[in-house]
């Protein structure tokens, strides 16, 4: 069964006096183990179709039906408690808590979850160790390079054990050294666990890795493959 | 929770300076006020308890018509009374004064003067009579007619320890009495006006001039060591002295006893304005720093920080910062106005004028201990309102745009 699915969805802005269809009819179906590029020119409607697909943003039109539950239906907090057990986020920039070391960021989202004292240390740990950053778990941000920082990130993405891991432009601040490590980690992970990763990018290299690529234009899905 | 509290706690260092300065501010401002209220209020206790001492003592006792028109034939007899205090031990003293009105002159002046007849050792311990005089004796034992008068008189008159001076005033029985007396000693007081107007003579030479026993009297004052006992003791007597009239000092001076009810609630205005002030200080900080981490904050709440703990958040930071700075500043002032009420502050520079209303010039800074925990409570109430604004705004960042916009 699909652990991501829309129907018909839909997503409209209004810009003065015109209507711009960000996402326009989108039907699409997501399998666990996938790990899939959003690709697409920009203002194409990747970053809409990703926030709605993570219940961050809500539709005009249609449904996202996220574990075999309608998202767009929840209310405002039972949607931010469903984010929280269900979907792991990897954002552009900002991911992380500046005031909280790597093991703290990776720790708070679990604590949000009520996890015990001893089961955040260890998974974090964990963890960070999967992403390579077992040195580094005691230091705070803004000691981190950037492809560090997203490192963390995706650790923190997972330590909620999350059905699926979307990322919006992950890769978008990294040089392309950074961009080729935190690849091999979320393609490792995706391999070796069985994460599903769904990612936007304009990053050529990125959507070489992927196994499923989705291309958008004018909020419709122009190739799926 | 706990973590909330923690990333809180390290957020408000996020902007070293920016916290010490509200923190500082909040530190001096509660400091500066409670010092200040302090001070008020010291100042108004020795007014109060110099006008008590001075002038109107805690209790008089009058002839009831007394009051009204303030003739030699209005006394009453102090025999009663005079039993009824005496075996009282709530009181610290009292006594009885006869009371003439007519005029003073020497050879260069007369005036308009007030004679007060007091018996000398029962006065000396009722008010400061004795310790206002700046020259001669305090009713010798020796001489005939003493009399003790103010210096601003003593100047009008031309009139010095030893000189004659003549006293005129009516008896009861509508005589005009014309005596000589000896100045035996010159008095200070809070007022030229009041060192011009009474006279002090034995009240047994008075009541011999005005022909009244020695029991007929005018007035009994009387000070008592607790000042929850007055109003008890007024209106004991007053139901056992139906006739007479008894004033409690608040009766007496309404404006000294009104001061005295509002000066509490003036202080706490004045703390309340400077928390308001202080409170637009947090405010600022505290929305600036949220507007500053919008994208964290909005970070936060796309990956699933509760709404609630967001405004936790906000909350607890900014009562980091008010209870940094309040309690500090509450406790300096504690310690700040204990060292000044041992030592006083002199004021010497400015006496002049405050003598004028009948303080000293060292002022001895005092607060009710209520004032203390009332101004706690005040401190929390102002950081709560002060962090319903920030926590608020927080509150409705709107999670996506905030990651949108670079
Ligand atoms: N809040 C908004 N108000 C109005 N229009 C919006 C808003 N958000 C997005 N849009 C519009 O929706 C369309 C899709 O935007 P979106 O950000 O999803 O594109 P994108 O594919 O992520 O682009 P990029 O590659 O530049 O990130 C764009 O035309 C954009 O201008
Ligand atoms: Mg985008």
């Amino acid at each position: 069964m699909a652990i991501i699915e829309t129907k018909n969805l839909s997503r409209l802005y209004q810009d003065g006096d015109h209507i711009i269809h960000a996402v326009d009819k989108v039907n699409l179906e997501i399998e666990a183990g996938e790990f899939t590029a959003i690709v697409g020119p920009s203002g194409s409607g990747k970053t809409t179709l990703l926030n709605l697909i993570g219940g961050l943003d809500s539709p005009t039109e249609g449904e996202v039906i996220v574990d075999g539950k309608a998202i767009h239906k929840l209310k405002d907090n039972a949607l931010i408690n469903f984010r929280l057990q269900h979907i792991g986020f990897v954002f552009q920039a900002y991911n992380l808590i500046p005031v909280l070391s790597a093991q703290e960021n990776v720790e708070f989202i679990m604590l949000l979850q009520n996890a015990s004292a001893r089961e955040r240390k260890t998974r974090a740990q964990e963890l960070l160790k999967a992403v390579g950053l077992e040195a580094q778990m005691h230091k705070r941000p803004a000691e981190l390079s950037g492809g560090q920082q997203q490192r963390v990130a995706v650790a923190r993405a997972l330590a909620s054990k999350p059905s699926f891991v979307l990322a919006d432009e992950p890769t978008a601040n990294l040089d392309s050294k950074s961009t080729e490590d935190l690849l091999d980690i979320m393609h490792k992970l995706n391999q070796e666990e069985g994460i599903t990763f769904i990612f936007s990018t304009h990053d050529q290299r990125v959507i070489d890795r992927a196994s499923r690529i989705i291309y958008v234009e004018d909020g419709q899905i122009k190739e799926n493959h | 929770m706990k973590t909330v509290f923690k990333i809180a706690w390290r957020n408000i260092w996020r902007n070293k300076l920016r916290s010490a300065v509200v923190v500082c501010s909040i530190f001096l401002g509660i400091w500066a006020g409670i010092f200040v209220s302090a001070f008020s209020f010291g100042l108004n206790e020795q007014r109060k308890e110099s006008m008590i001492r001075n002038q109107i003592s805690h209790i008089q006792i009058h002839n009831s018509t007394w009051l009204d028109q303030k003739e030699v034939a209005y006394t009453f007899s102090a025999t009663a009374v005079d039993d009824y205090l005496n075996k009282d031990p709530r009181l610290k003293a009292y006594a009885t004064r006869s009371k003439a009105s007519g005029m003073v002159s020497s050879a260069h002046y007369s005036g308009a003067a007030q004679i007060i007849g007091v018996n000398p050792n029962a006065e000396a311990a009722l008010s400061n009579l004795e310790e206002k005089l700046t020259e001669g004796e305090y009713f010798p034992e020796k001489g005939r007619n003493p009399v003790l008068i103010g210096r601003a008189l003593a100047k009008k008159l031309e009139a010095k320890i030893g000189s004659r001076i003549i006293l005129n005033f009516s008896d009861g029985q509508g005589n005009i009495i014309s005596s000589a007396f000896k100045v035996k000693g010159l008095y200070k007081d809070v007022s030229s006006k009041m060192e011009e107007l009474n006279l002090y003579v034995r009240q047994s030479d008075l009541q011999t001039l005005l022909g009244l026993e020695s029991v007929q009297v005018h007035e009994i004052a009387a000070l008592l060591k607790e000042d929850a006992d007055i109003e008890i003791l007024q209106q004991e007597l007053q139901a056992n002295f139906p006739a007479l009239a008894i004033q409690s000092w608040k009766q007496i001076s309404p404006e000294l006893a009104y001061a005295d009810e509002i000066m509490t609630q003036m202080l706490y205005i004045i703390i309340g304005i400077i928390m308001l002030a202080l409170s637009f200080g947090i405010i600022n900080t505290m929305l600036m720093a949220v507007l500053e981490r919008r994208k964290e904050l909005g970070m936060l709440m796309c990956v699933g920080m509760s709404r609630t703990k967001v405004f936790s958040m906000i909350m607890v930071e900014t009562f980091y910062l008010a209870l940094l700075g309040g309690p500090l500043g509450i406790l300096f002032a504690y310690y700040s106005v204990w060292q000044g009420s041992k030592s006083g502050l002199d004021l010497a520079a400015f006496s002049d004028g405050l003598a004028t209303y009948g303080i000293d010039s060292v002022i001895y800074p005092a607060l009710p201990t209520s004032f203390y925990w009332g101004t706690t409570l005040l401190v929390f109430i102002m950081t709560l309102l002060a962090a319903i604004y920030p926590a608020r705004r927080a509150l409705k960042l709107n999670p996506v745009e905030t990651l949108r916009t670079i």
